[in-house]
């Protein structure tokens, strides 16, 4: 409901004065103030009394403040009335002293009730780990490299985090899917058997291989003819990924985690330099991801990539970036005599290896991390000589028990269960497990070392350790209202900063408690902002808070953007993450977000940009020009994407995205009733023309006077987020169907220019600018609101808990100590991990 | 693969007999029917990407259009709707989640989903099939699905893993294993109790929304155990349909939607469920069909060019004729006096009313079967709709429900 729909609901309903009925009923513990009732008989009852067109009725209101839903109400009627905003400028005003007291004694009796509740049961909830975190700690802690995730429900997509307790949802179908995904921690994370056949390196053979031969074959209507073999190396002509698929190689993982991957590579038959695409496809569903792209020149490049690979994955190689040939041809185009006498752009790759799982080294195991972790105390060895080995086959692995088998589960029970507990596990439930396994009547140590097989290890280990998987204590966040103890603070400070549970060291410093300590925590926190793993949380929290998690949640038109792809996608997000993490490590002030004159980029990026030619794939430091319009979160082409609706962009999304996420200011819901415009690309009309009525109307123009300007601000950018001067709009004719290989470089353009774009605008407070370079100088100066925000959703996300009335004083104690340095960011980060609300529950 | 054709025929010969095995053996947990009144069945079908408005509507008044004219075989067993809609939806993707639920603002953050109308009707029907609903879509385990406290339930979107789950009997080895999965799995749920109970302890709060969320969970849980167990004893239904081949290729949406479709009258006629739900979703994928060359999600976008428009429609006419093929499934089979659709009521909508406006009010909705009286249309007010619950409170009432609310519904419909 917006302000002026009250507004002219004040106007055209002169309702009497229907004084407020004190409800006793409602009243629970300290007495209601009296100076609120007389606030809101006097000022708020002619519209908020009973049935009306806003959310808010006094009548019905409880005064119960235990009541969330409630006491949330409350909170927004003293925002408003503190603002001014209610009641409404043209209604009769309270006299200062009533509005004072009323304030002051809702604002007191709010803050008395959380104090209570929160001294009786914390400041946030408990909340579950989501899936992310799942997936997360099995991997850093147990060396489990299944895709688990997936495994578990989905996250409620409307929540602002996923950490949020109060948006967090509990099911059956969790449970459910918590016994399944512990089964399978189980059965393939304790994996002995036949080693893998990659602990040394192992070629893969495409020269010699009868799939590639099929390919070589086959002519190019049925999909051949885009790669050939010269001498031992592979010779690609094309991005698509059947003509090289691995598992069509007969290459398998034979257990999930990490393998090198090395390949020697360089062009073939260029001019200029192309790119090398890897991508990974998971399990079959036919969905493919890049995963390293690389330039390659005619000199050999020796290319090395770790990745997580499990059994049922496939890889394949893609040839990107190519030029055509001298008449202008791709390989589709080669003419009669095929791939063979083709003369345009390929990549040519002369080997390519493979050698894992690898331990946290990056040595070939065997058993693989997640086995020895699953079973501590527990050897393994290649079984002994037996006839498998007359056929050559490698020696299958075999479990060595030492102690009583007792003994050996008590040892497992307790090593994994402090891990996922990430605390020590008591003596009681190691009893409880262990009482869940039947023991033989004479359990004693054996004199020799004793083999068993994998399935009778995992008979023995098994039941625990699902128990384990599935306890609270490792699915939950919680604990007892009051100070966070030095495990639970390392759990909260960990999964912040590295979405997963604490690691060996936090756990020392939670052991002895000196976690607590300002400068041992000062100095872990900042050991995990320059640690690898505070990348997870670079990438989590920008998929939340700028929503780039939905990066492809909409495609933009290949007719008028036929320059997106997935290598420019990558580099998308990866300028983003890199510019990210960067002003966090170097402190930059928080202004640096919306208007910085560095950014990251690699030659693709570059180019989109208009930049300075840069060589190469890698990401790299780039000075912007004086009067670039890069620079800040804003003009990324990343958030530039996820806030236009695939093809066209619209003002009002990018403005609302603007007010929401960089300022934490959300307008108000349209009202109901009004037309939705209809976007039109056919070039007689710009989406500003439709927005026009934003300004003539009084209605709309409460809330678009503020939504707007940013939006048309942001109007010089297109979808995909190049600079733009003009609006492309379709030129292709119904029935024309262009033919685009996936991967090669556009040579025909199959839109024209359509109307100019209009980036002017005047701010809501009435300053005007020119284009988004002067919005940004304009944005800047709201940093302490924008740090504000910051300061907010950091807190949000990293305690699970949104920031109430009770926590401002400290938000506002946090900003004015770093006000003077202009709030940089990791001092920030630092303040709200030192501070009451983090450090408490 | 098995062309449909062969499916559906082959399927349809061997239904007579398991139809009634299963009614009979149906008493598991009491369903108190008699078998001379075959069961009332609801079917709900949502495409994410919206219809088309103009082609979807009948240009002024009587029920011919583009769209509607290629179901005109169906015509007198079906009923067009407008000026239906959920209040306050706002106008984003995100109404996909509450097609079903009528949840309110699903935009806005921290929006928690409400409980939607095929498990609102199933916890009122019981545990009286195998299964007390099943969730279809034609990409991934995206559904429209909501538990009471907002959280989605997975979507079957494998047709040959459906068919397996639904009508291939387990080797007694995999019976065993699975009796012993069922065996641990309580056991493990009951250390998790215990467990639960004991962290209660430890809080020591009364604001424990989440851990009493997990033990009613866990409780739910092992209840849904205790079925499995004795469902597991039941023979499942014999077909003589062999388990269909999946489409992998997602681009394939038309013919992914046909296989999942296809085989919904099956599943209803061995009554394996009573209520169904199948979400077409955006594939994020430039569909296989001739002329066609954008991506769907882009091509609901289509800015009012004519080419995209054209090609948007090749693929609508491509659903709404699966479609098509899932009422004539229904019709094609006999039951009672009349037919299985006359038993089933099927509403097909989408939760845009105009994709390109990206508008959620106006909504396309056809209800076909159910024994409605059928041939003509309802109008509501374009302005001020009428909210779609309204209906959802006639369909649950039609499948013998006693309610007379649905979330946001102020009546029912009736006409």
């Amino acid at each position: 409901m917006s302000l002026l729909l009250l507004l002219v609901a004040l106007l055209t309903d002169p309702a009497p004065n229907r004084a407020l009925v004190a409800d006793a009923t409602h009243e629970r513990g300290a007495a209601w103030p009296a100076e609120l009732n007389a606030l809101v008989s006097q000022s708020c009852g002619d519209c908020h009394s009973g049935p009306n067109d806003s959310a808010l009725d006094f009548e019905s209101l409880g005064r119960d403040l235990s009541d969330r839903e409630a006491a949330r109400m409350w909170v927004s009627v003293l925002d408003r009335a503190t603002s001014g905003e209610m009641p409404p400028p043209e209604s009769d005003r309270p006299d200062a002293d009533t509005l004072a007291a009323g304030t002051a004694a809702l604002r007191s009796h709010l803050i008395a009730a959380e104090s209570a509740r929160r001294s009786r049961e914390g400041r946030v909830p408990i909340r579950r780990l989501t899936r992310r975190e799942y997936e997360n700690t099995l991997r850093d802690r147990l060396g489990v490299h299944l895709a688990l995730a997936g495994e578990l429900p989905p996250e409620n997509r409307a929540a602002r985090f996923d950490t949020l307790a109060d948006s967090q949802g509990l099911s059956p179908v969790h449970i459910h899917a918590y016994l399944k995904a512990a089964d399978r921690v189980v059965r393939e994370g304790i994996c002995l058997g036949p080693p893998s056949h990659m602990l040394q390196p192992s070629p893969v053979d495409y020269a010699h291989s009868p799939y590639i031969a099929m390919w070589l074959e086959r002519p190019l209507r049925l999909g051949g003819q885009t790669i050939k073999v010269v001498g031992d190396s592979l010779v690609l002509f094309d991005g698509r990924p059947y003509t090289n698929r691995s598992d069509a190689l007969g290459v398998r993982f034979a257990v999930a985690g990490r393998y090198r991957m090395r390949i020697v590579a360089r062009s073939h038959q260029a001019s200029t330099p192309v790119t090398l695409g890897v991508n990974r496809g998971a399990g079959g569903n036919g969905g493919m991801t890049l995963i390293g792209a690389y330039e390659l020149s005619d000199e050999p490049r020796t290319i090395e990539l770790v990745e997580t690979f499990r059994p049922g994955d496939m890889f394949s190689l893609a040839a990107l970036e190519l030029d055509p040939d001298a008449r202008g041809q791709f390989v589709f185009g080669a003419g009669p005599n095929g791939v063979e006498a083709y003369t345009g752009e390929g990549v040519q790759v002369d080997s390519l290896s493979l050698q894992g799982p690898l331990d946290e080294s990056g040595e070939a195991t065997w058993p693989p991390t997640s086995t020895r972790r699953m079973l501590p105390g527990v050897d393994a060895r290649p079984q002994a000589t037996s006839w498998k080995q007359v056929f050559g086959k490698p020696k299958p692995y075999v479990a060595e028990l030492t102690q009583s088998q007792e003994e050996h589960v008590r040892q497992i029970v307790f090593e994994v269960g402090s891990m996922l507990f990430g605390r020590p596990l008591d003596g009681a439930t190691i009893d409880r497990l262990a009482a869940s396994v039947e023991f033989p009547p004479n359990d004693a140590a054996p004199e020799r070392p004793h083999a068993v097989s994998e399935q009778w290890i995992e008979s023995l280990a098994g039941p625990p350790l699902r128990r384990l998987l599935c306890d609270p204590r490792f699915l939950f966040l919680s604990g007892p209202a009051g100070p966070l103890d030095g495990y639970d603070l390392a759990a909260r400070l960990s999964y912040f900063l590295r979405g997963s549970a604490a690691d060996d060291e936090l756990l020392v410093h939670a052991a002895d408690a000196s976690l607590t300590d300002p400068d041992v925590l000062a100095a872990q926190v900042d050991r995990l902002i320059d640690d690898p793993g505070f990348d997870r949380f670079v990438a989590d929290f920008l998929d939340q808070w700028l929503g780039l998690d939905a990066i492809d949640a909409t495609s933009p038109d290949s007719i008028l953007y036929p320059e997106y792809d997935d290598l420019l996608r990558r580099a998308m997000l990866a300028e983003t993450r890199a510019f990210f993490a960067a002003t966090i490590r170097e402190n930059r002030p928080i202004a640096t977000l919306v208007d910085a004159d560095f950014t990251f980029a690699n030659g693709r990026l570059a180019r989109h940009y208009g930049l300075a030619p840069l060589e190469g794939e890698q990401m790299r430091r780039v000075a912007l020009p004086d009067g670039s319009v890069r620079g800040g979160l804003l003009t990324q082409a990343s958030v530039l994407k996820v806030t236009a609706n695939g093809t066209v962009t619209s003002p009002v999304k990018r403005g609302n995205f603007m007010l929401a996420a960089i300022l934490g200011q959300p307008p108000s819901s349209p009202p109901a009733g009004i037309e939705a415009i209809e976007p039109d690309t056919r070039g007689a009309t710009t989406v500003r023309d439709l927005l026009a009525k934003h300004q003539s109307d009084e209605l709309c123009a409460s809330c678009h006077r503020l939504i707007d300007p940013p939006g048309f601000a942001l109007e010089a950018f297109d979808p995909i987020g190049g600079f733009r001067t003009s609006y492309r709009v379709s030129a292709a004719k119904a029935g024309d169907q262009p033919q685009l290989p996936a991967g090669v470089a556009v040579r025909r353009r199959l839109y024209r220019d359509g109307p100019a774009v209009d980036a002017t605008g005047t701010t809501s407070s009435g300053e005007p600018f020119a284009d988004v370079r002067e919005y940004k100088r304009l944005l800047a100066a709201e940093s302490e609101q924008i740090a504000r925000h910051f300061v907010g959703s950091l807190i949000a996300y990293g305690t699970g808990g949104e920031v109430t009335l009770t926590d401002r004083d400290e938000v506002e104690r946090i900003l004015e100590r770093n006000r003077a340095a202009g709030y940089p960011i990791r001092s920030l980060l630092h303040a709200v991990i030192a501070s009451p609300i983090f450090m408490h529950r | 693969m098995l062309s449909r054709r062969t499916f559906l025929r082959s399927s349809g010969v061997a239904l007579a007999l398991p139809l009634l095995e299963s009614m009979s053996a149906r008493s598991a947990f009491g369903g108190g029917e008699t078998a001379a009144e075959s069961p009332r069945r609801s079917v709900f079908v949502c495409t994410a990407l919206g219809f088309l408005p103009e082609a979807f509507f009948p240009a002024g008044g009587g029920v011919s259009s583009e769209y509607l004219d290629r179901l005109a075989r169906h015509r007198d067993r079906m009923t067009l709707f407008t000026g239906l809609s959920h209040p306050d939806q706002g106008g984003e993707h995100a109404t996909v989640n509450t097609f079903l639920s009528a949840a309110r603002n699903p935009q806005r953050d921290g929006f928690r989903n409400s409980v939607s109308v095929d498990e609102f009707a199933a916890a009122r029907l019981g545990a009286v099939t195998r299964y007390p609903t099943l969730r279809l879509s034609s990409l991934g385990p995206q559904s429209q699905s909501y538990t009471a406290s907002g959280v989605m339930l997975p979507a079957e979107h494998s047709p040959a893993t459906l068919f397996a789950k639904l009508f291939l009997a387990g080797s007694p080895d995999e019976i065993r294993r699975q009796r012993n999965r069922l065996a641990e799995g309580r056991s493990i749920l009951d250390g998790l109790a215990d467990q639960s109970r004991a962290m209660r302890r430890r809080v020591g709060t009364t604001d424990r929304t989440q851990l009493d969320q997990f033990f009613e969970s866990i409780r739910q849980a092992e209840r849904d155990l205790d079925e499995s167990e004795v469902w597991l004893e039941k023979p499942k239904p014999s077909v003589e349909a062999e388990q269909p081949a999946d489409i992998m290729d997602k681009a394939d949406l038309v013919g992914r939607v046909r296989l999942m479709a296809g085989l919904i009258p099956l599943i209803l006629a061995t009554d394996q469920t009573r209520i169904l739900t199948l979400l077409i979703d955006d594939h994020n994928a430039v569909p296989t069909l001739g002329g066609v060359d954008l991506e769907h999600h882009n091509l609901s976008h289509h800015g009012r060019d004519p080419d995209k428009i054209a090609q948007l429609k090749r693929i609508e006419t491509g659903l709404i004729d699966t479609l098509g093929d899932l009422l004539d499934g229904l019709h094609d089979r006999p039951e009672g006096d009349g037919t299985l659709l006359d038993r089933t009521s099927v509403l097909v909508g989408s939760n845009l009313g105009n994709a390109n406006a990206h508008d959620a009010r106006n909504l396309p909705i056809v209800v076909a079967g159910g024994g409605f009286t059928h041939g003509g249309r309802v109008d509501r007010d374009r302005r001020d709709n009428t909210p779609l619950s309204n209906l959802y409170v006639t369909l649950l009432q039609r499948m013998g429900i006693e309610t007379d609310a649905f979330a946001t519904s102020d009546g029912s419909l009736t006409w």
